[in-house]
């Protein structure tokens, strides 16, 4: 047999081999399609792909197919998305798109390093859980932050980093989405997820210390002291002080800035720039 | 033959080098005693700002079944119920009490009596006899007696035993396994008979027919006084185990003195054990024989530099550890407990607890900064519950929480085997406890 024949041989036997292949394919895949909602894929293109787990669900594709098997989203809401997204999901599925407020984090403690001395060592793994389950962490605040950003490392969108100087995680406002896996982390409860309010404007209490004023003040300069200015002077009734610690309602808030004045020990967060006593009394 | 638990387990060097004499520790001036000494619920102060306390006097109450009580280790006033920073930095609710002089040296000739009177070796049997179950039971809650050996879960509950339960043994845990720390050691050389009798009360009250006492065998001291004390008695033996931590962990010890092992996530009641220290057992003597609460415990003062002289103290729950004889010299560091599960204190102006078993002054050892886990498998090894620690520990760093859970994560008693014998200098136990806690959400 010459080349020539083992040649086209070959040829028309693997030729035959991949037909018959091709035909078995084919017909299995007739047989056992799986007929799937165009929708699911268009919605899952929408979502940011971050599997956050924000809304519930098991991850972005699995919130697509929720949507599109319940055909509403009635207590559905990818904070990740944004509202623009969540509009075009609802279009897609032909109902009427809920206007969700976006929800910024805000980080519950202003203990940076100016504030707080440094009285302990800390020489363990570098992790905010090890830190917090072994003792207070390298300040005398037990309550406050521990600065070794595990928000920061679960953040799927890159909105947390830790300030060099102040040793404290920042939230970016634009590219944080509020999905609320860093407030899951943090061991000590410090994040919280605010309303982004009318004109962006947030007012919060950057402290979670519920020791005594004078305790508090010791350990660290820019702790909430329970003083209750803030609550006396909030025309709207927003703010409440318990244990020794004054927190603003986002509800009621409108935030008016007043108590950013009062405040002896400047605990209080804005997003705005503080008005001075003199221009609120003018 | 020596008895030992099978799996796992490490040798760290005993350093058993404090004096085996207890001191009495002069009183405090001013006590604080914080209402979580306990597993369990907080106790509820029912005495307020101002009260006048009388030493031995109940001041705060069980707030469920699984609590227990606190009595004022001191006579004197109730300064107030304020937040006192524990030795690690958090701080907890308190009653705080301040003595004044006279009330201070009325209080220490009444110690000094009690102490005095009580004769060391004679074991008394009538005790046990006279009394019902209930009784001793009744007794032990008032006194607001917890486990001592460093758990602090309510005796009485532990003792609160059903028939159809069916306890066989009680194992009376003086292995002390933990390096440095000598409580223990020191009050069985001191009180044996009063133990003896301490045990004879507990099988009472549990209804459990027989009793083991089970010791390491690098006390061979107390082994002696005990042998010595338990001659008359048929029902408590005396088992010597091998040195090798974690010896006192409870499944390790009931493993090796019943050769029983405990099911995941049961009690040792399932096997018909019911394990208690050998400190609980005294602290139960000295409330039904002698009606004293449990106010006072033996603390091992020690440790492997210059730390004043290492010795055994009785002192008063609620005394702060700033006012033990001891220097801290710069390049040492406090640990509450022993070094292997003690934990690292920062302030020594919080108070001794309950569950306090020693202070122990290390010289601050060296940080290597951790290496890369090479799967050796010593930590394996090292496990005394047959847990994979380089595996749960990644879970914990890389917040796999179910996955965690699937490995038995809660079977790990947080000894320290496994960071202990890591080549790689890795945090294992660490990022476990994280686990541990993030998992039961």
């Amino acid at each position: 047999m010459s080349s020539e024949h083992i040649f086209i041989y070959t040829l028309v036997l693997m030729g035959l081999l991949g037909l018959v292949g091709a035909i078995v394919l084919y017909l299995t895949a007739k047989k056992f399609k799986v007929v799937e909602d165009p929708r699911i894929d268009q919605i899952e293109g929408l979502l940011p792909g971050a599997n956050c787990g924000a809304c519930g669900c098991k991850g972005c594709r699995d919130f697509a197919c929720e949507c599109v098997r319940r055909g509403n989203l009635d207590g559905l809401t990818c904070p990740g998305a944004g509202a623009a997204a969540m509009k075009n999901i609802a279009s897609i599925l032909g109902v009427d798109s809920v206007d969700a407020a976006r929800n910024i984090a805000v980080l519950k403690c202003n203990g940076s390093c100016g504030a707080r001395p440094l009285t302990y060592e800390y020489d363990g793994a570098s992790s905010c859980a090890v830190m917090d389950a072994v003792g207070c962490g390298t300040s005398a605040c037990s309550y406050g932050c521990l600065g070794c950003g595990d928000c920061v490392s679960v953040c799927r969108f890159g909105a947390l980093r830790i300030d060099e100087s102040s040793k404290l995680p920042v939230v970016d406002e634009k590219t944080c989405t509020g999905c609320g896996v860093c407030v899951r982390e943090c061991p000590r409860h410090l994040i919280e997820l605010r309303p982004e309010g009318r004109r962006n404007r947030r007012v919060w209490v950057a402290c979670s210390s519920r020791d005594k004023g004078a305790v508090a003040r010791k350990i660290c300069s820019a702790a909430c002291i329970g003083c209750g200015k803030c609550a006396k002077v909030c025309p709207f009734g927003a703010i409440e002080v318990t244990d020794n610690l004054s927190y603003i309602n986002p509800d009621l808030c409108k935030a008016c800035g007043k108590c950013l004045g009062v405040c002896p020990t400047g605990s209080i967060c804005a997003t705005f720039e503080n008005i001075t006593k003199d221009k609120a009394t003018e | 033959m020596r008895y030992s638990f099978k799996i796992g387990g490490i040798h760290p060097a005993p350093n058993k080098i404090a004096s085996r004499r207890i001191e009495i520790f002069p009183l405090p001036m001013r006590a604080s005693l914080p209402l979580t000494q306990h597993i369990g619920a907080p106790s509820k102060a029912i005495v307020g700002k101002g009260d006048k306390v009388k030493r031995g006097q109940l001041i705060a109450e069980n707030s469920s079944f699984v609590s227990a009580g606190l009595h004022a280790p001191v006579s004197g006033t109730v300064v107030g119920v304020e937040d006192i920073v524990m030795p690690w930095g958090k701080s907890s609710r308190s009653i705080v009490i301040s003595a004044t002089e006279e009330e201070h040296l009325e209080d220490s000739h009444d110690r000094e009596k009690y102490w005095c009177d009580m004769i060391p070796s004679i074991c008394d049997r009538s005790l046990s006899e006279r009394l019902t179950a209930d009784e001793i039971r009744t007794k032990i809650l008032q006194a607001g007696i917890v486990g001592l050996g460093g758990a602090t879960f309510p005796s009485h509950v532990k003792l609160s035993i059903k028939p159809e339960q069916k306890p066989e043994v009680l194992i009376i845990n003086a292995c002390e396994c933990e390096p440095y720390l000598m409580c223990d050691d020191a009050l069985m050389c001191t009180y044996p008979g009063r133990i003896a009798e301490g045990v004879e009360l507990m099988m009472k009250a549990g209804g459990i027919p027989r009793a083991v006492i089970a010791m390491e065998d690098n006390k061979p001291e107390a082994a002696a006084a005990m042998r010595e004390a338990l001659q008359e008695n048929k029902d408590i033996s005396l088992r010597i185990l091998k040195t090798k931590y974690p010896q006192g962990g409870e499944k390790q010890l009931v493993e090796a003195v019943t050769g029983r092992r405990i099911e995941s996530g049961k009690l040792p009641l399932s096997v018909g054990v019911v394990v208690n220290n050998v400190a609980t057992a005294f602290a139960v003597w000295q409330a039904v024989a002698t009606s004293q609460a449990l106010i006072e415990r033996v603390i091992t003062v020690t440790g492997d530099i210059a730390a004043g002289e290492r010795k055994n103290y009785m002192v008063a729950i609620g005394t702060p550890f700033s006012s033990l004889p001891l220097t801290l010299p710069g390049e040492a560091i406090a640990i509450v407990g022993g070094p292997m599960m003690g934990r690292s204190a920062v302030r020594l102006d919080a108070p001794v607890m309950k569950g306090t078993s020693g202070l122990t002054v290390l010289k601050r050892p060296e940080r290597r900064q951790p290496l890369a886990c090479v799967r050796c498998g010593a930590c394996v090894d090292a496990c005394p519950m047959g847990l994979e620690p380089y595996l749960l520990s990644t879970y914990g760093r890389l917040r796999m929480w179910d996955e965690a859970r699937e490995n038995d994560v809660f079977d790990c008693l947080e000894c320290g085997a496994c960071s202990y014998s890591c080549p790689s200098d890795r945090p294992i136990l660490d990022y476990i406890r994280v686990a541990k806690q993030r998992a039961k959400l």
